[in-house]
């Protein structure tokens, strides 16, 4: 039971005199605070005392985040560029609207396709069931996918990543190193293998032969569209040497008129089977 | 349209049915007559019998008593707590907290942990002490261990714990505001933590679960910015306290609420374990820096505050007063602090030869202490930490019977237990 | 048909419109005023993003409420739980009827308008344990008697510390109370120890804080208003709010001078002007009581359920009571 007194009137005085002292709070994108400098709290990827990056591009932390938000690109040790997601992404963040908004000219997408092409969900579903949906035929599923379209589409990719609950940076990691074509086109892709043993059995003789019968260079496609070139380490184990690979089918061990003959005859026939003939790509 | 999914009823169920379901639920065939077990399933326990005497003694209703379940969602701040609470009416006959809704399994943690990973588990413990989670560990791996840190380290260990002491009061005291539904001290509380916690992200780098704490001395050396943060704040830090107490010491509203309440005499917080400042509202004059020294405390100079009364209202007067202490502490420390060191030569993975070794800290909640056994290997054997929260819990259901519901939280906030310490 | 009665009718629809319409923008102003003065008053700054100074919070904060979901419990008795919105809300906005905004500008002027507006405010607390009883809920069951059993005990000191006023008035029409503060001096000098009972009770009767037990949100049941999502919410919400500003209001009439300007001012003027400048004293006056209980509510913990209730009856009435029995006694031997 109590008559209210003194000491509430103390403190409706303090809280009143607080209404019209200076506030404290920190408006923040306005202001932002100075943090100290051993704050452990900053997105910064620290140098070591010699002036390089200590981060080492392993690609740990992408492949367990869980919200699937690193992105990541670097040299490994040889110089060659390793990166994470498709590779067309990461030659440079060529974003159209990115250039936009920051008042450049904005070059056109190069890989316009990948954005707005349907895939036909319903069959890529009857294939990945048709092996079960283990996660160990995602290399065949790819196959599958590369055989009708001719190249993995992204859609396709996010479809197989939904699909069989394997996270999507695996997904990324798997079609990128497995030698598929991330670019949509129309010819057949021959990959020439330059690993060690393929090197040693005589691989260089293969592709020199190759690129004077074809006209063109690793990377490049022929004038009319139907083989390009491309080299890879990773084409064969070292039993098959030299090997290369057209589409998704690896021959081995090959000599180099064998390897012309074989590249000529695929030439002739068409890039993609025929159940995916009538299909837009 | 999708059609309806219809939950049935138990009520619904013949017994046929409902037995077949409980089996399958993993409970009893049939449910416990009315009566004998009787208050269990209003609160969420399963239909069993009592296990302990406590236990048949709480779960046992006589008439016109009912269990009410204050649950663990709180919009009271201790974290996550169930307190059962047998009420006749509005008036309070018994509690029983419930507790491990936090726990998260330290203990075992650090047991496959290094030395120094230990003291990195334990911040999170008592979140809001976190520089007396990681001083006790620390004292007692070097006591395994073998090592002392130097004089600096030592000092600055206790400068920050004492930062640490009194940013944890000031919250304390906005916690028994909120808790009564006064809104404004526990801003005032923040403001005040806020400028602490900003000068030990300066020396520490992390404005929360600091990772300050080394086997042998600190990780880092107070840098000009520390002190510089510090001399800031030390300028204004007693208005900011005074500005607090205005608003609730002498507010007649929360006197009426406080005096009186929750009396708890100091034989009786002894027989329950009670420490720290609860203890000393009691009338009871014991600190652990004083009765069992510790670090630097032998070369400062303070006394031991006690506060007759042992009410919530002596316990609140109590961390005002060690508040104000903390402050004269800090000063001292600067004073005195010598130069040097602030890490011993450890090796990068410690291995102490077996041995067991215990430390107790004065926790801004009591004694905090930790035993800790080595066998000689890179991981603790056991670290067990002894947590004051959990002690005090113990006295609720001492204090209650007889109050009101509406007290209930209000004498809790009194004993300010944190939750992270109690289920560790 | 006789012109004056349909003119007196048409303007009681028009003025019964407006001060329908006029509730919600009124709650709103309460609302965000209540938002920036606890948030200045803990050091901080408040809503200040959405309008300038971010006056535009609350009527965001109303539309929200329109937007939630409208979920009623299974159990609970349909017709009951939609009424009890209703009739807490109407209870505020009949009450906002006869209070006294400036002399041309009485919505309705009863010769009974102090006995019809507390009879009025008591429709509140059946709204109330309506809710409680309709919600299917134990702890809103619990809430709502608690509520009502507050309500109910603080007003009769409310209403008692009111009749010495009318006692000493002689007439229980606001314009006329306001007319004889205008003669004699405002109220508050004449019944200082009636004014002190009012202003407690009336915080009590609203439920604000230090008498907020029923809605606290740190205390075992959310109170009667548990089950009521959106727009439901939104009217005892709203409702809430309302009669804060209704009670500043009605204190102010009974005992600041209503309209009446202060001193060095002109207490009144004629005409149109006259009646603008009476509603704006009225809502400066107002608007400052609401100021000072919503910094009562950022300053003052709880009280307690045993204590509100004792403060009631063995505290406010007595004093009431005797208030009411000595200005009864002056009035009779000084022939005021």
């Amino acid at each position: 039971m109590t008559i209210p007194g003194l000491g509430i009137l103390k403190g409706l005085r303090q809280t009143a005199r607080n209404y019209w002292s200076p506030k404290v709070t920190n408006q923040y994108p306005e202001s932002r605070p100075t943090m100290p400098d051993r704050w452990r709290g900053r997105l910064d990827l620290i140098y070591d005392p010699f002036g390089e990056h200590k981060c080492e591009v392993c690609f740990q932390c992408a492949q367990v985040c869980p919200v699937e938000a690193i992105d990541m690109s670097g040299f490994d040790s040889t110089g060659k560029r390793i990166r994470y997601g498709l590779p067309e992404i990461y030659d440079e963040r060529k974003d159209p609207n990115a250039y936009r908004r920051a008042g450049l000219p904005a070059a056109p997408m190069r890989n316009a396709a990948r954005w707005d092409e349907e895939v036909d969900t319903s069959w890529l579903h009857g294939v990945i069931d048709g092996f079960g949906g283990r996660p160990e035929a995602l290399v065949a599923i790819f196959s599958a996918v590369e055989e009708r379209y001719g190249y993995l589409p992204e859609r396709a990719l996010r479809e197989v990543s939904e699909r069989m609950s394997i996270h999507w940076a695996q997904i990324f990691g798997a079609a990128g190193l497995g030698g598929f074509r991330l670019l949509p086109a129309d010819g057949h892709l021959v990959t020439v293998c330059t690993c060690a043993a393929c090197s040693f059995a005589g691989g260089g003789a293969l592709l020199e032969a190759l690129c004077a019968d074809l006209g063109i260079q690793p990377g490049e496609t022929t004038a009319d569209g139907s083989v390009s070139l491309a080299v890879a380490d990773d084409v064969a184990a070292g039993a098959l040497s030299p090997a290369l690979r057209i589409d998704t089918m690896v021959y081995g061990p090959l000599s180099v008129e064998k390897a012309r003959h074989v590249v000529a005859q695929r030439r002739k026939a068409p890039a993609r089977s025929k159940a995916a003939a009538g299909t837009a790509s | 349209m999708t059609s309806e999914v219809k939950i049935p009823d138990p009520l619904d169920l013949d017994r046929d049915e409902e037995a077949r379901l409980r089996r399958v639920a993993g409970m009893a065939p049939e449910r416990a007559p009315a009566g004998e077990y009787a208050g269990f399933e209003s609160v969420g326990l399963p239909e069993r019998p009592p296990q302990t005497e406590r236990e048949r003694e709480v779960y046992s209703l006589e008439e016109g008593e009912m269990l009410v379940n204050m649950g663990p969602q709180h919009p009271s701040t201790h974290g996550v707590m169930r307190l059962v609470v047998k009420v006749r009416g509005e008036v309070v006959t018994d509690v029983d907290p419930v507790l491990g809704y936090l726990h998260r399994g330290i203990e075992k943690l650090c047991e496959e942990a290094t030395y120094t990973t230990v003291l990195t588990y334990v911040d999170p413990m008592d979140y809001l002490s976190s520089m007396h989670n990681e001083h006790a560990p620390a004292i007692a791996f070097e006591k395994l261990f073998g090592v002392t840190a130097p004089k600096r380290a030592e000092y600055i260990r206790a400068l920050v714990v004492e930062l640490n002491r009194v940013f944890s009061h000031s919250l304390m005291m906005g916690f028994l505001a909120l808790d009564m539904g006064g809104i404004t001290p526990i801003l005032y509380g923040f403001i005040n933590r806020d400028e602490i916690v900003d000068m030990l992200s300066a020396i520490s780098g992390q404005r929360m679960l600091f990772n300050f704490f080394r086997v042998g001395g600190v990780n880092f050396d107070a840098n000009d910015e520390f002190f510089s943060r510090l001399g800031t704040w030390r300028g204004h830090v007693l208005k900011n306290v005074e500005m607090s107490e205005r608003v609730i010491t002498d507010n007649e509203v929360f006197r009426s609420r406080t005096i009186g309440m929750g009396t708890l005499s100091g034989r009786d917080a002894i027989a329950l374990g009670v420490s720290g400042p609860n203890l000393r509202a009691s009338g009871v004059p014991f600190d652990i820096r004083k009765a069992h020294p510790y670090s630097i405390y032998p070369e400062l100079e303070f006394e031991v505050i006690t506060q007759p009364g042992g009410d919530s209202n002596a316990r609140y007067l109590q961390r005002i007063a060690e508040i104000k202490q903390s402050i004269n502490l800090i000063d001292q420390i600067v004073d005195k602090m010598p130069h040097g060191a602030v890490q011993a030569q450890v090796p990068g993975i410690i291995r102490p030869k077996p041995g067991r070794a215990y430390a107790a800290v004065e926790s801004p909640r009591g004694l905090y202490s930790v035993y800790a056994i080595s066998d000689g290997g890179p991981n603790p054997y056991r670290f067990r930490m002894r947590d004051p929260s959990f002690v005090s819990l113990q006295a609720i259901p001492k204090l209650m019977p007889g109050r009101l519901i509406a007290d209930t939280m209000a004498v809790m906030a009194s004993f300010d237990p944190v939750m992270g310490g109690v289920d560790k | 048909m006789d012109f004056d009665l349909l003119l007196g009718v048409l303007r009681f629809l028009l003025a019964t419109t407006l001060i329908l319409v006029l509730t919600i923008p009124t709650a709103f102003v309460v609302i965000q005023m209540e938002l920036k003065i606890i948030a200045g008053s803990q050091l901080r700054y408040g809503p200040n993003r959405i309008g300038p100074w971010g006056m535009f919070q609350s009527t965001i904060h109303g539309f929200k409420v329109l937007a939630k979901e409208d979920h009623i419990p299974d159990q609970a008795d349909r017709a009951t739980f939609t009424l009890a919105p209703w009739m807490v809300y109407m209870a505020a906005a009949m009450s906002m009827l006869v209070i006294p905004f400036a002399p041309g500008a009485i919505a309705a002027d009863f010769n009974i308008g102090i006995v019809y507006f507390f009879a009025v405010l008591g429709l509140s607390v059946v709204g109330l344990l309506v809710a409680g009883w309709a919600s299917y809920n134990k702890y809103s069951l619990l809430g709502g008697l608690r509520s009502a059993a507050q309500m109910v005990s603080y007003e009769i000191p409310l209403t008692l510390s009111v009749v010495g006023v009318v006692v000493l008035a002689g007439t229980l029409n606001f314009r006329e109370l306001i007319e004889w503060q205008r003669a004699h001096g405002w109220m508050l000098i004449w019944q200082p120890v009636a004014l002190v009972i009012f202003y407690i009770a009336s915080l009590a009767e609203i439920n604000r804080t230090p008498f907020d037990m029923v809605e606290a949100d740190s205390e075992l049941v959310a109170g009667p208003f548990t089950e009521y999502s959106g727009m439901r919410f939104g009217f005892f919400f709203f409702a809430e709010y309302v009669a804060l500003f209704i009670m500043s209001g009605i204190m102010i009439s009974l005992f600041f001078g209503g309209w009446l300007a202060p001193w060095p001012f002109p207490d009144q003027l004629d005409g149109f002007i006259g009646t603008v400048y009476g509603v704006l004293w009225f809502f400066i006056k107002t608007y400052i009581f609401i100021a000072i209980a919503v910094l009562l509510r950022a300053t003052l913990v709880r009280v307690r359920v045993d204590q509100l209730m004792g403060m009631a009856w063995k505290v406010l009435l007595p004093l009431a009571m005797v208030n009411l029995i000595v200005t009864a006694v002056a009035v009779l031997v000084f022939k005021l």
